[in-house]
């Protein structure tokens, strides 16, 4: 959902509706009436002018914020959204509901956390109904009282997305040159406050208050009392042949060799992959069996991913339509030189492959025989040796096999 | 410099990092209802879409519907900006990888005992934990003599981005207590607990990692080299232990013990003929 093309059509009712600065924000009567929701409105326009230009997805955290740290007194239920960078922002506290549709529909209310609901929905959004808990999907809205920016009574709102309009992605920084020739030393420095996103927290709350108010929206589930709990089935013992597993599709039948042992292994083995067994002396028959995993994926940060599957990698790897049968693998880069779909991996046989998916920065594997990085053509897959290293961006991997030898 | 907050959380200091974040003492919020002093609170170093964290909810409530004594109480699990925290009980005797006083060799057997009965509990229900070791076989602060442990963290990194074996917040060292297996790419189970639970037990009473040699310095060359080196038993260790031990880390999965149940009973017939 982009806001451009938007429609907002307020629902009649006893509160406050507002839309400022690309965000929107709802409060209820609540307890007290319309004053004090008129109140926090006012507070939290002053906030809006306060930030003036400050991203409507922060604009809409903001709003939250102001209205959950306003002070004594029940707060009235309310509801912020806006559009973000991963989707649409949805804020929801207390006795309010709201209805997503788009490319899945879903119904979300204020009272499902013990504090409140703060999560980012979309990105393919058509329609977000915002209303008092229990209001149902279809409120009474009239869309001849559209309501650009400003403030009117109302007790919700119905958002609609006209035809869909192309926004540049954020700007990708330019390829000046190809990726760094060496595997970056591990990047652990991240500290948990440098990973948050989103608007600066306030100071905190002066000292000797009550019941001091947290700074940033947040979502909580409680553990102590974990209700109803799908039941698993116990694991199964090691000489039990293990099941396979339920989610993944069937695993992909290939043709192999067995070692003396009986262990399946690619063609093109010298040792058995899982014994070390010398293989020359086997006679080479093919036989068919189930894709043991490829090997594994090693990051410039440390982390291992198995190839048991195929995936497609970026900063924000489930906004691709694609997903559905592909693992995402969300590569973390605060610089950006990542595409939110950048490359994919698939398993082929006993090869692994990679394509560029049209990635701003390229898709790079380095070169052992002329020693350069190899810019992949978008589209268009590449089987990768075992040993080979890979850039994304400023991000690389290395692709590391027990079934072939180095070189192969 | 930590921010003061996680959620309603008031942090007070930082127990250190490891392969999933960090954690913070905290002092929890009313919500809770908890009359605890402290909890402990783990902020996930890696981000998250709400779908991962969903997934996250729905693995750490499975795991505290587990009824075990010797699991971790977990308290709450949330969401901030993208950010996964999930808070336990904080338990103030430390943990086998630096207890907070000097640990009797019956005491790690013990506690061993009560990690792989905790570890059971998690198999029989239906999942495998993926990150014992040490640091996470905790500690119950001060009941006259005897120890009581909790074994705490089940690995969420595979929860977080499906595929994912290792995190790289693991300092190399935490590598040795990943059964080789995992990081080919077989699925975790009962078996590479157990070979887990082998490699605590023997780094707890050898102090030595059960790969020989200087480790290497980085990470591509110390997963080759664990894919390529069969571990090796100190001779610091009894007998007794060394056959545990030595039956934990068995190559083949159907060699070492068929439940965590079944060490964890051996453990108790060790720790009784002290
Ligand atoms: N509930 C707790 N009570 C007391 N100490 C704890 C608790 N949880 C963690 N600690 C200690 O805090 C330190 C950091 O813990 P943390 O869990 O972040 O790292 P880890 O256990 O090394 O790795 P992992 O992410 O796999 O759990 C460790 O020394 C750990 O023993
Ligand atoms: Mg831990
Ligand atoms: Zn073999």
């Amino acid at each position: 959902m982009r806001f451009h093309d938007l429609t907002v059509v307020p629902v009649a009712g006893d509160g406050v509706v507002a839309h400022l600065a690309g965000a929107i924000l709802v409060v209820l009567p609540g307890p007290d009436q319309r004053d004090r929701a008129l109140d926090l409105v006012t507070s939290a326009r002053g906030a809006c002018d306060a930030a003036g230009g400050l991203p409507a997805a922060d604009l809409a955290h903001r709003f939250a914020e102001v209205i959950t740290t306003a002070g004594e007194g029940e707060l009235p239920p309310f509801g912020s959204l806006a559009d973000g960078p991963r989707g649409v922002v949805l804020f929801l506290y207390g006795a309010i509901e709201a209805h997503v549709s788009g490319a899945t529909d879903f119904r979300v209310s204020g009272d499902e956390a013990t504090t409140w609901v703060d999560r980012v929905v979309g990105p393919d959004v058509e329609r977000v109904v915002l209303v008092p808990l229990g209001t149902g999907p279809e409120p009474d809205a009239n869309p001849a009282f559209e309501l650009g920016e400003g403030v009117v009574p109302g007790s919700g709102v119905v958002l609609s997305v006209g035809a869909e309009v192309a926004v540049p992605a954020a700007p990708e920084r330019a390829p000046a040159e190809p990726p760094p020739l060496e595997v970056e030393e591990p990047d652990t420095a991240e500290t948990p406050a440098a990973a948050v996103e989103g608007p600066p927290p306030p100071p905190p709350p002066p000292p000797g208050e009550a019941s001091p108010t947290p700074v940033v929206p947040f979502e909580a589930v409680s553990l102590l009392d974990p209700g109803d709990v799908e039941e698993r089935e116990p694991l199964p013992l090691a000489v039990e042949e293990a099941p396979e597993p339920e989610d993944s599709p069937e695993v992909a039948q290939v043709e192999g060799i067995l070692c003396s042992r009986e262990h399946f292994n690619s063609p093109d083995a010298l040792y058995c992959s899982s014994c070390g067994i010398s293989m020359v002396h086997q006679t080479h028959n093919l036989v068919k069996g189930a894709r043991p995993p490829l090997g594994f994926l090693v990051f410039d940060d440390g982390s291992t991913f198995t190839l048991d599957a195929d995936y497609l990698m970026g900063r924000e790897p489930e906004v691709d339509e694609s997903a559905g049968e592909v693992r995402p693998l969300l590569l973390d880069d605060p610089d950006r030189t990542v595409s939110r779909g950048h490359a994919e991996l698939r398993l082929v046989g006993w090869d692994v492959t990679v394509a560029d998916r049209g990635s701003a920065n390229g898709t790079f594997v380095w070169d052992e025989s002329t020693s350069q990085w190899q810019r992949l053509v978008a589209g268009v897959p590449v089987p990768i040796k075992p040993g080979a290293r890979v850039a994304l961006g400023r991000r690389t991997f290395v692709y590391e096999t027990p079934h072939k030898p180095h070189g192969a | 410099m930590p921010a003061s907050r996680v959620a309603d959380y008031e942090l007070v200091r930082s127990l250190g990092e490891g392969s999933h974040g960090e954690a913070f003492l905290a002092i929890p919020p009313q919500r809770l209802g908890v009359d605890d002093e402290h909890v402990v609170v783990k902020v996930l170093a890696q981000t998250a879409a709400e779908d991962g964290f969903q997934r996250v909810v729905d693995q750490l409530r499975f795991v505290a519907s587990v009824a075990s004594p010797h699991l971790a109480r977990l308290l709450d699990a949330g969401y901030q900006s993208g950010v996964v925290y999930y808070a336990t009980e904080y338990y103030a005797g430390g943990s086998l990888a630096s207890p907070s006083r000097p640990l009797e060799r019956g005491d790690v057997l013990t506690c061993l005992a009560q990690a792989a009965h905790a570890a059971h509990a998690l198999h029989e229900a239906g999942a495998a934990h993926r990150g014992i070791k040490p640091a996470n076989v905790l500690i119950v602060g001060d009941e006259d003599g005897a120890v009581n442990a909790r074994l705490a963290d089940p690995a969420l990194a595979p929860v977080l981005s499906p595929g994912q074996t290792t995190t790289g917040g693991e300092r190399l060292g935490a590598l040795e207590f990943i059964e080789p297996g995992i990081l080919r790419g077989e699925p975790a189970g009962r078996a590479s607990d157990i070979w887990s639970l082998g490699g605590t037990l023997h780094r707890t009473l050898s102090g030595q990692s059960i790969y020989e040699g200087p480790a290497p310095e980085d990470i591509v060359s110390a997963i080759r080299s664990i894919l390529t080196t069969a571990p090796t038993v100190s001779g610091m260790l009894p007998p007794g232990e060394a056959a545990l031990v030595q039956q934990c880390l068995a190559e083949d999965r159907a060699d070492r013990f068929a439940t965590a149940l079944e060490f964890a009973e051996r453990l108790e017939e060790l720790a009784a003929v002290t």
